[in-house]
């Protein structure tokens, strides 16, 4: 059953994300099994889990990059099938693999995705001073992206999810490939960005969802198991997360947490 | 089915027919009694208009070798020659990658594929849009090129990617596991597909894999890498006619390919195994000999 409508903290009607029902089949293989959440105001959420969960499939229907076998997801009330290019204006979306176009710089980069979304001229040089400086791209916006280290790249293509000051950022599999003094700085600009936004990320690293997210759902097998607070997900200690591995070791006991 | 054998002198272009060479190319990571090396002192020649394949266990570093070849990253020593002269300057830029990469989704076929050039301005419009329908024709997406990702199925996608790598002309391909994540069938299309597309241009091409039969019908020579760090095990020419037949697969020949490279594979994945089973009995010891 769908969630009613209800108000967020920041008084739209309708909640960031919605997910009701969720199927995502090919073949015989279900990547995406009956999942439903909602993320109602600005806040960090994690969608956890194993390589293989589902977590890309997830990511890709929200940006409207894939159809759901089944069920519907919605951005900021406008769902995903009927009204795809509305929940595209409202969402920034970084891909799992961020990459290709090599020869553009950054810059041009930008400027192409400003262009794309409609922003022209001094809006669009606006719109990119604006990321430009929110992620301090100075030093890399005349260099082609090719040239540029991961880290850099993935700034540049997270700026680019950022030109058109969308309400909800899905970032898929951040900080994947980077190395832990890149990963420490995207982590930093997601929770600088989390301020205003509704951010979602997967990713199958538990730290990540701990350094940077407030709520965590995990999947495996195309399924929640768990939608929690992610700090219950973490030990006394704060080093060990026995409850994690735990949760996806045995879908079962899912239910301790919820 | 008997398949044509055509000519080693392929046709010539002006573009896509650059030499790379790596002489004794070393890479690592880490400082001091933590560092690693991933890749070490490869050398390595990739012919012109031929299609070098790279094969190795997984996390062998592979993907190291890539990034120093597109001029990503530089190598610690030794060097990496494209027509001769030294990566790492501009000339990178003749180099494409085509990975598992994602089209705008909020972009047609078509937009996506003249995202690039037109952005740069750097072929004339009328230049670039007889260009891109030609490639919507050759990866046959002409029907589809004014539909969004969305509507495209897995395999359309990356053909699409495919079309906007190659609308930029590059002196080299480069393909790091490019039909990853693909189901078996579309996958065996691609692989088709790419066969032909690779025929008609002879592109330099350097793809690497993890599928020994995907890089036996494709390759003119098979690399095989060791085990981390990655070094040059060997590299095996295959020289099965072109145009290539999947049904080639079948040939004596083939199969001899596949058991050599197996069998260095194998080797390379139990050293690697018994590595690791070294460290982690190295582990137990180290714990339980400190909590007796």
């Amino acid at each position: 059953m769908p969630h009613p409508a209800r108000m967020n903290p920041a008084g739209n009607r309708h909640a960031a994300v919605e997910v009701v029902d969720l199927c995502m089949r090919y073949g015989s293989i279900t990547a995406v099994d009956r999942l439903n959440f909602s993320i109602a105001g600005p806040s960090t959420v994690g969608l956890l889990g194993p390589n293989g969960a589902g977590k890309s499939t997830v990511m890709r229907i929200l940006a409207g990059f894939r159809i759901p076998s089944s069920g519907r997801a919605a951005i900021a009330g406008h769902d995903l099938l009927t009204a795809r290019r509305r929940a595209q204006a409202v969402t920034g979306y970084l891909p799992e693999t961020a990459g290709g176009l090599g020869r553009l710089t950054a810059l041009e980069l930008l400027t192409g995705c400003c262009d794309a979304r409609g922003i022209r001229g001094p809006a669009a040089r606006r719109a990119i001073g604006r990321v430009g400086e929110d992620l301090d791209l100075a030093p890399v916006l005349g260099k082609r992206l090719a040239a540029l280290s991961k880290g850099w790249r993935q700034r540049v293509w997270l700026a680019q999810a950022l030109v058109h000051d969308p309400r909800v950022l899905i970032l898929d599999e951040p900080t994947d490939g980077l190395d832990p003094i890149q990963k420490r700085g995207i982590r930093r600009l997601i929770k600088q960005l989390a301020a205003t936004r509704v951010i979602m990320l997967s990713t199958h690293i538990l730290e990540e969802a701990e350094a940077v997210c407030e709520r965590a759902l995990i999947i495996d097998h195309g399924r929640l198991l768990a939608d929690a607070r992610v700090e219950d997900l973490v030990d006394e200690k704060g080093r060990h997360a026995p409850l994690f591995h735990a949760l996806t070791a045995a879908p079962g006991s899912a239910r301790a947490v919820r | 089915m008997k398949p044509e054998t055509t000519a080693a002198g392929a046709p010539t272009s002006a573009s896509g027919k650059g030499r790379i060479e790596l002489q004794h190319v070393s890479k690592g990571y880490g400082e001091a009694w933590e560092r690693q090396e991933v890749v070490s002192d490869v050398s390595l020649e990739i012919a012109p208009g031929k299609l070098t394949a790279v094969v190795g266990p997984s996390g062998c570093g592979k993907s190291t070798l890539v990034n120093l070849v597109a001029g990503f990253e530089s190598p610690e020593s030794g060097r990496i020659l494209l027509n001769g002269r030294p990566v790492g300057g501009p000339s990178h830029e003749r180099m494409v990658v085509f990975q598992e990469t994602a089209l705008m989704p909020w972009l047609t076929t078509y937009q996506n594929i003249v995202f690039g050039p037109r952005i740069r301005g750097d072929m004339p419009k009328k230049a670039l849009h007889e260009e891109a329908v030609k490639l919507l024709d050759k990866v046959g997406l002409s029907e589809f090129k004014d539909k969004y990702p969305i509507q495209l199925s897995g395999g359309m996608q990356r053909r699409a990617e495919l079309a906007r790598a190659i609308i930029n002309r590059p002196k080299l391909l480069i393909m790091d596991e490019p039909f990853r994540g693909l189901d078996a069938m579309t996958r065996e299309l691609m692989q088709e597909f790419f066969l032909r597309l690779f025929e008609e241009n002879r592109r330099t091409n350097l793809f690497v894999t993890s599928e020994i039969e995907e890089a036996i019908i494709l390759a003119d020579h098979l690399v095989i890498l060791s085990n981390r760090p990655a070094r040059v095990r060997e590299v095996i020419d295959i020289d099965l006619p072109r145009p290539r037949e999947f049904a080639m697969l079948g040939s004596r020949e083939a199969y001899q390919y596949k058991r050599a490279a197996l069998e260095l594979l194998h080797e390379e994945a139990m050293k690697s195994f018994s590595e690791q089973q070294s460290v982690q009995a190295g582990l137990i010891e180290a714990i339980s000999s400190r909590g007796s």
